[in-house]
């Protein structure tokens, strides 16, 4: 019991590691629906113009929709919920330039692809500015794709403390039933005939620990999605922690059952192998 | 049966355990193995068990050469030999039953047939009605009796007993000897080390005595 609570414990740290990053995911994969750039025009360019040039990145077949945001209406609008209402008012001209918005086409999801698509923009002498919406975004999963490669080297190291966890637990079962080995030895019993029962309590220590893991993992997903939720709401998002996905729950267990049976075979096979001549 | 041909053992940076040994047994046979503590029988049985191979010389064990068996081989060469030895090797955490079933479980037999021959191996030494009994509730000639019938369970064609009455009282030692003879006559090759001279002369088997690793006497 003693070893499947700290092969558990040992396990929950990466899992958990790793269900936070998919929930960090998951919440930028929320605002990153698309990857927006938005065009903004010289102020000299009239509606005319940008609507011609909205039509004609319409039919660019790198981008999938370009909406055009006149500068009146822009104006409007940030007149009615900025609350500077007054202060407008009091402006002779429109500030605003009139902005193109438009969306790649989805095969476009990579940086170098939408770099170029940037610098073929730019050249453009209408467009004074481009500027690529969700930069912060991909910072963001650089960043969880660094925590990533963490996760797994914890994983690694973590994975081979649950194999000494386990050969230590065998090596001393094996010590407690070394005359029961040696009469088995005796009366003619095969290599595996002998190894069976520690590979089996290999299995099991494995099992229990991975399904422990597991109940840990979204345990605390569990108690802390209420003030995750609560803090979501404050942003007006309908955010939810995500548990531990059913899938990644078996792939654990078995991580978890593999490194009970290798542990488990390691000690019990070089045991023998030492006995034998 | 059992053939030894001018084995040697000798233990790594110690003396020669054994020196030249030849010897035979035929199928059917029963010999005693005698000399003094050091004398070489622990390592003349542990050749015969395959729990040390011979340093030179051929073992054969009903026409097989054990000493040069493979390692994934030796565990079916032990099942042709039933041994017994004089502390027992007993499971203590195991009934009588289980303790006498456990070759025929090795050996991958059905629960049925289990049941069947490890009767028939409790009904041979008299210890029918003990079988959910613990080895340790039971005396020292009792518990001896559960590691013959352990021995004679999968009907080994040779019976090794090491010393087999070294810690019972002159009456039960004869008991276990006639047990021997009984397997014996039927055609059961029997080899018991032993240095109880008096019983073995008693009994007019054909001797064996080793002296320092020498076989001194090979007849009986």
């Amino acid at each position: 019991m003693m070893t499947v609570s700290v092969i558990a414990i040992t396990l929950s740290l990466p899992s958990g590691l790793l269900v936070s990053i998919n929930n960090f995911k998951s919440l930028s994969g929320q605002v990153d629906l698309n990857n927006n750039i938005s065009l903004f025009l010289n102020q000299s360019v009239s509606l005319e113009q940008a609507t011609q040039l909205n039509n004609s990145l319409n039919n660019n077949e790198n981008i999938m929709q370009a909406v055009l945001i006149d500068k009146k209406a822009a104006l409007d609008e940030f007149r009615q919920y900025s609350g500077f209402g007054s202060a407008i008012n009091a402006l002779d001209t429109n500030p605003l330039p009139h902005v193109i918005q438009i969306s790649p086409i989805a095969s476009f999801n990579n940086q170098a692809a939408l770099n170029s698509l940037v610098t073929e923009l730019k050249q453009h002498n209408d467009i004074e500015l481009v500027q690529m919406d969700m930069g912060w975004l991909d910072r963001l999963n650089g960043i969880l794709n660094i925590a990533q490669r963490g996760v797994s080297i914890i994983t690694i190291l973590l994975g081979v403390a649950v194999l000494l966890i386990v050969s230590n637990t065998i090596r001393l079962e094996l010590q407690n039933r070394r005359a029961e080995i040696d009469i088995t030895r005796l009366v003619g019993a095969t290599r595996s005939f002998i190894m069976r029962p520690f590979i089996y309590s290999g299995f099991w220590y494995g099992f229990l620990g991975g399904v422990f893991a597991c109940i840990l993992v979204n345990l605390a997903i569990w108690l802390i999605d209420g003030p995750t939720s609560s803090l979501a709401n404050l942003y007006n998002s309908t955010f939810n922690l995500a548990f531990m996905p059913f899938s990644h729950a078996i792939l654990w267990i078995l991580f978890s059952i593999f490194l009970g049976i290798s542990g488990s075979w390691i000690v019990v096979s070089r045991y023998l192998t030492e006995l034998e001549n | 049966m059992l053939q030894f041909l001018n084995v040697s053992k000798r233990y790594p940076g110690g003396a020669d355990a054994l020196k030249n040994v030849s010897f035979e047994l035929q199928k059917g046979e029963m010999a005693f193995l005698t000399g003094h503590s050091g004398a070489g029988k622990s390592t003349l049985l542990k050749l015969i068990a395959i729990l040390e191979r011979s340093t030179q010389g051929q073992v054969m064990l009903d026409k097989q050469n054990i000493g040069r068996l493979s390692k994934r081989n030796v565990p079916y060469a032990r099942r042709k030999i039933g041994m017994i030895f004089q502390d027992h090797r007993l499971l203590h955490d195991r009934t009588v039953f289980d303790n006498v079933a456990l070759p025929l479980i090795i050996a991958g037999l059905d629960r049925h047939e289990i049941q069947r021959r490890v009767r028939a191996a409790l009904d041979k030494v008299n210890l029918l009605g003990k079988e959910q009994r613990y080895p340790i509730t039971l005396s020292g000639g009792e518990q001896q009796r559960i590691g013959i019938a352990r021995a004679v369970v999968n009907r080994p064609p040779m019976i090794l007993a090491d010393e087999p009455t070294g810690n019972l009282d002159p009456a039960l030692s004869e008991e276990i000897m006639q047990l021997f003879e009984q397997f014996n006559q039927v055609g059961v090759t029997v080899l018991v080390a032993s240095h109880d001279i008096a019983l073995i002369q008693r009994m007019g088997y054909r001797t064996l005595q080793l002296s320092k690793g020498e076989m001194v006497n090979n007849h009986g």
